[in-house]
C-alpha cells in the first residue's frame, strides 16, 4: 500500500464563475469579480459589495432523497459534482461504500439563523414568515419539514454533507466548523482518514455564503470589511499598502482525494499529490492574529514537516491573504520566519483579491486553485497590489499570470477564533 | 503512526449538577429520579439538565476575560479547566507548541448566532450589539478561548457532525498524537441548548422520554513519551486510550467489529457505555452479542442527551466508574463509551485500565 495521496478531481463555484475551468480563466486575468451587493437593498451598510456569484449552477433538484435548495447546497453540490465527474467517480465504482467518506466545511446557515431568530415564531405554527432572503420560498418550505434544530441550523451544510455522501455511494461523512481555516481542517482530516486505512476515497467540501446583513453587519462592527464601495473592483488588495479590510466572498470548492495505487488501478488521472497538513492556535486572541504571525508559521513548518519537504522545494504559496491589515503583514512575517532567504524566491497568490473570502470555503478554493497551478504550472496574480507596504514586501505576482516550475504550493487558511491550518500538494512525479 | 501508549490524565466535566467528575458520579448514582425539572408555557413539568449562565470562581480568578466568554464557551472552558488541573501538564516548563485542542459539538454558538441576528442593522452596523457577541458566533469560539487562555499552540480544530462530534474528535486526536503531530490534545464536547430545543423537540415523536442537557466532557490526551518526560506519574493516570473505531452497521455488529480492528477482546471488555436514552432497546439490541459479566449502561438515562457533548461526558461516566471501583470494570480492563454519528455511523472510544495505577 502506497503512502502517496492523490487529487483525482475539482470543482469550484465562486464570483469568478461556474466550474473550474471559468473560474480558472478569470483568476488567470487578474480580474476583481467584486461589486455592488445586490442580494438584498445593502443601502446603509458601511459595506455594500461581496464577490458574488453570478448565474445559478446547474445542479438536479434532488439528489436521491435531499431536494437541492439554498444558496450553501447549491453551491457545494454543483462544486461536488464537478469534481466527482471529472475523477471519474459515482456510486457504481468498485470501491466499497464503507470504504468512502465525505468531509465538509461548513458554518451554520445564516439565513436559517435569520429566520429562526426573526420568524420562527410564525414559521412553525403557520407557515408564515417575514425574511428577506433570495431563497426564503424554497428554505422556508425545507424548513417546515424539518423536526429537530439541528436539521434547521445546519440545514444547508448537513443536507450538502447527505446527499454529496449519497451521490458518492459513501457511509462516512463528517463535518467541520473552524471558521476560515473550515476547508483546509476538512482537507487535513480527509487525508487523515485514507493514512489511516479507514477509507480509500473522500470527496472534501468547503463552502459558506454569510453575504447576509447580519454578518456582513456584525464584521462592519469589527470595522474588518473594506468600506471602498465607491471603486469595489479595488476592495479587496491583499498585501497592498492601501488595502483596508476585507470582502465577503460565496461560493464552495471540492476535491477528490484518493489513495494512489487504488486510484491508478482504476485508471484516475492525477491532478496532484496531497503531500501533507498541518494544524495549529495562535493562542493570542478571537479577533485578531497574533502580529509576528508565529501561530500562522508554525502550521506552515507542521505542513511541511509532514510532507517531508524543505522549504525550498515550495514554488508558490496560495496565501490566506484577507486584506485585513493585521491579516497580511502578520502572514507576511511567518512566512519569511518558516523560508528565510527562500521566502524572496516564492511566488504569493491571493486568491482572495478577486473573489473575496469565502471563510469556510476559502481553505478548500485555495487547495483547487494550487492544485489548478500545478497542473498548468502557471501562477495566477494577484489583484489590486499597487503601493508597497514595508511589511508586506513578497512578490504577489501582480503583473499578470506567470508561467514557471511550480513542483510545491503551500496553502494557508486563517481562522477567526485563531486556528491555522496549511497544506501542502505536490506535483505528482509517477507512481511510487 | 507510532505504538506509543495514548493516556488520559485528567478530565473535567460541566453538568446540571454541578462542576466536577464527581458531580457526574452523583448523577450517575442517583439516577433519573435525580433529574431537575422545569415548568413549561403549558404548565407542564419537564425534566431538564439545564446549566445555565456558568459560574466557575475559580476560572474566573484565574482569566480575567471570563467576564467576555459566551455560555456556549464558558462550559467547555470550565470542564478544560477542571482536566488540565488535575493533568498537571501546565506545571511542566517549556512551550505549549505540542498541546491542542479538539472539540465537538452538535448545535455550537447557535445561542450566540440568533442574539446577534436578532439585532437591527442600521446605518451599516449591528446596532446594540457588543463586539463580544461576535465573537461568540463561530463554532470554535470554546476551543480557540482554551487556546488563548493557556497559550496552546498546537492543532484546535472543530468537530460538528452531530451526537457523535465529541467522540469524532476524539477519534482525530488519537490521529494526531499516534502521528507525534502533537504531545497532548484538550479533547472533548460541549453543548448548550436554546429554547428552541425543547420546542422542536416536542414535535420529533422519535425524541420523546429524552431528557435534554447541557454542558460539556473534556479529557485530557497525552503521548506516554511525553508524560514520562514530563515527570508524570502513571499511578495517576485515569486509563489508557486503546483507541477510537468508526464503524458502520447495527450496533450487535458495529460493536464487535470496533474491538476486532482495536485488537481488543470481547471478553476482556467490562463496560459498555451505549448512547442510547433507554436500556430496554439497548438491551434488545445489543445484549445478546456480549458475553455475561459485561455491564451495559445508557447513561443518557441518567444524565441526559448531550447531544454533540456525549461522547465527552460519557467518557467522564466511565472513568468515574473505573475511579469507584478501584478492580477495573466489573473485573476486567477494558471499557467501551459509544456514540452515533451521522447517517448508520458509531463511534467507539475504547478504554484500558493502566497497570501500576
Amino acid at each position: 500500500m502506497t503512502d502517496r495521496i492523490l487529487i483525482t478531481g475539482t470543482g469550484m463555484v465562486t464570483a469568478a464563475g461556474i466550474g473550474m475551468d471559468a473560474c480558472w480563466q478569470t483568476l488567470l486575468r487578474g480580474e476583481s469579480c467584486i461589486g455592488p451587493l445586490t442580494l438584498w437593498d445593502a443601502a446603509g451598510m458601511a459595506s455594500q459589495i461581496a464577490g458574488q456569484v453570478s448565474g445559478d449552477p446547474d445542479v438536479p433538484a434532488q439528489l436521491g432523497p435531499y431536494p437541492v435548495v439554498g444558496r450553501p447546497m447549491t453551491f457545494g453540490v454543483s462544486a461536488a459534482l464537478e469534481a466527482m465527474a471529472q475523477a471519474g467517480l459515482d456510486a457504481t465504482l468498485d470501491i466499497p461504500p464503507s470504504r468512502r467518506a465525505v468531509v465538509a466545511a461548513g458554518g451554520f446557515d445564516d439565513q436559517m439563523l435569520v429566520m429562526m431568530a426573526r420568524g420562527v415564531d410564525t414559521i412553525l405554527p403557520s407557515g408564515e414568515y417575514s425574511f428577506e432572503s433570495v431563497d426564503a420560498d424554497s428554505l422556508v418550505s425545507a424548513m417546515q419539514g424539518a423536526e429537530t434544530l439541528r436539521e434547521m441550523a445546519r440545514y444547508s451544510q448537513v443536507q450538502l454533507m447527505q446527499a454529496v455522501a449519497h451521490e458518492a455511494g459513501a457511509q462516512q461523512a463528517l463535518l467541520v466548523s473552524t471558521a476560515c481555516a473550515g476547508g483546509s481542517t476538512a482537507l487535513g482530516d480527509a487525508i487523515s482518514m485514507i493514512r489511516r486505512g479507514e477509507v480509500d476515497m473522500v470527496v472534501c467540501v468547503g463552502v459558506d455564503t454569510l453575504i447576509t446583513r447580519e454578518m456582513m453587519g456584525g464584521f462592519c462592527n469589527l470595522t474588518a470589511l473594506s468600506t471602498r464601495n465607491d471603486a469595489p473592483e479595488k476592495a479587496s488588495r491583499p498585501f497592498d499598502g492601501d488595502r483596508d479590510g476585507f470582502v465577503m466572498g460565496e461560493g464552495a470548492a471540492a476535491l477528490v482525494l484518493e489513495r494512489e495505487d487504488l486510484a491508478l488501478a482504476r485508471g484516475a488521472r492525477p491532478l496532484a499529490e496531497f503531500a501533507g497538513f498541518g494544524y495549529s492556535a495562535d493562542a493570542y486572541r478571537l479577533t485578531a492574529p497574533h502580529p509576528e504571525g508565529t501561530g500562522m508559521a508554525l502550521a506552515m513548518e507542521r505542513a511541511l514537516s509532514d510532507a517531508a519537504m524543505a522549504p525550498e522545494e515550495i514554488d508558490n504559496v496560495n496565501a490566506h491573504g484577507t486584506s485585513t491589515a493585521a491579516n497580511d503583514s502578520a502572514e507576511t512575517a511567518a512566512i519569511r520566519a518558516v523560508f528565510g532567504q527562500h521566502a524572496d524566491k516564492l511566488c504569493l497568490s491571493a486568491t482572495k483579491s478577486m473573489i473575496g473570502h469565502l471563510i469556510h470555503g476559502a481553505g478548500a478554493v485555495g487547495a483547487a486553485v494550487a492544485v489548478r497551478t500545478i497542473q498548468e504550472q502557471t501562477v495566477h496574480p494577484t489583484a489590486n497590489y499597487e503601493t508597497l507596504d514595508p511589511a508586506c514586501d513578497l512578490d504577489v505576482v501582480p503583473d499578470g499570470p506567470r508561467s514557471t516550475s511550480v513542483d510545491g504550493v503551500l496553502v494557508n487558511a486563517f481562522g477567526f477564533g485563531g486556528q491555522n491550518a496549511s497544506l501542502v500538494f505536490r506535483r505528482w512525479s509517477g507512481a511510487a | 503512526m507510532t505504538g506509543e501508549r495514548l493516556l488520559v490524565t485528567g478530565i473535567g466535566a460541566v453538568t446540571w449538577n454541578g462542576l466536577g467528575v464527581e458531580a457526574v458520579g452523583r448523577a450517575l448514582n442517583g439516577g433519573a429520579a435525580t433529574f431537575p425539572s422545569e415548568e413549561t408555557s403549558e404548565g407542564q413539568s419537564v425534566p431538564i439538565g439545564r446549566v445555565g449562565r456558568l459560574r466557575d470562581t475559580d476560572a474566573a480568578s484565574f482569566y480575567p476575560r471570563w467576564g467576555q466568554l459566551d455560555t456556549y464557551s464558558r462550559y467547555g472552558f470550565s470542564a478544560a479547566r477542571m482536566a488540565l488541573e488535575e493533568s498537571g501538564i501546565l506545571a511542566q516548563e517549556g512551550g505549549r507548541d505540542r498541546i491542542g485542542v479538539l472539540l465537538g459539538t452538535a448545535f455550537g454558538c447557535i445561542e450566540e448566532n440568533q442574539r446577534f441576528d436578532r439585532y437591527e442593522v442600521e446605518d451599516g452596523v449591528v446596532r446594540g450589539a457588543s463586539p463580544l457577541v461576535f465573537k461568540g458566533t463561530v463554532d470554535n469560539a470554546p476551543a480557540g478561548w482554551i487556546a488563548v487562555a493557556w497559550k496552546l499552540q498546537g492543532p484546535n480544530a472543530t468537530f460538528v457532525s452531530g451526537d457523535g462530534a465529541a467522540l469524532e474528535a476524539l477519534w482525530s486526536a488519537e490521529g494526531l498524537l499516534r502521528a507525534n503531530r502533537a504531545e497532548a490534545l484538550v479533547v472533548g464536547g460541549v453543548e448548550r441548548f436554546v429554547d428552541l430545543h425543547l420546542r422542536l423537540r416536542r414535535r420529533d415523536a422519535s425524541r420523546q422520554g429524552e431528557t435534554l442537557s447541557e454542558g460539556s466532557g473534556v479529557a485530557i490526551v497525552e503521548r506516554e513519551d511525553a508524560f514520562l518526560r514530563r515527570g508524570g506519574d502513571l499511578a495517576e493516570v485515569r486509563a489508557e486510550l486503546v483507541g477510537v473505531a468508526r464503524t458502520t452497521g447495527q450496533l450487535g455488529d458495529a460493536l464487535p467489529s470496533a474491538l476486532k480492528g482495536l485488537g481488543v477482546s470481547l471478553g476482556d471488555v467490562g463496560l459498555v457505555s451505549v448512547a442510547s436514552p433507554s436500556e430496554d432497546e439497548l438491551l434488545s439490541e445489543l445484549g445478546n452479542a456480549l458475553p455475561e459479566r459485561v455491564e451495559l449502561v445508557a447513561d443518557k438515562v441518567r444524565l441526559g442527551e448531550f447531544h454533540g457533548a456525549w461522547g465527552g461526558v460519557a467518557l467522564c461516566a466511565a472513568l468515574y466508574r473505573l475511579g469507584a471501583s478501584g478492580a477495573g470494570w466489573n473485573g476486567r480492563p477494558h471499557a467501551v463509551v459509544h456514540a452515533f454519528g451521522e447517517g448508520r455511523e458509531n463511534f467507539f472510544a475504547v478504554l484500558r485500565e493502566v497497570s501500576g495505577r
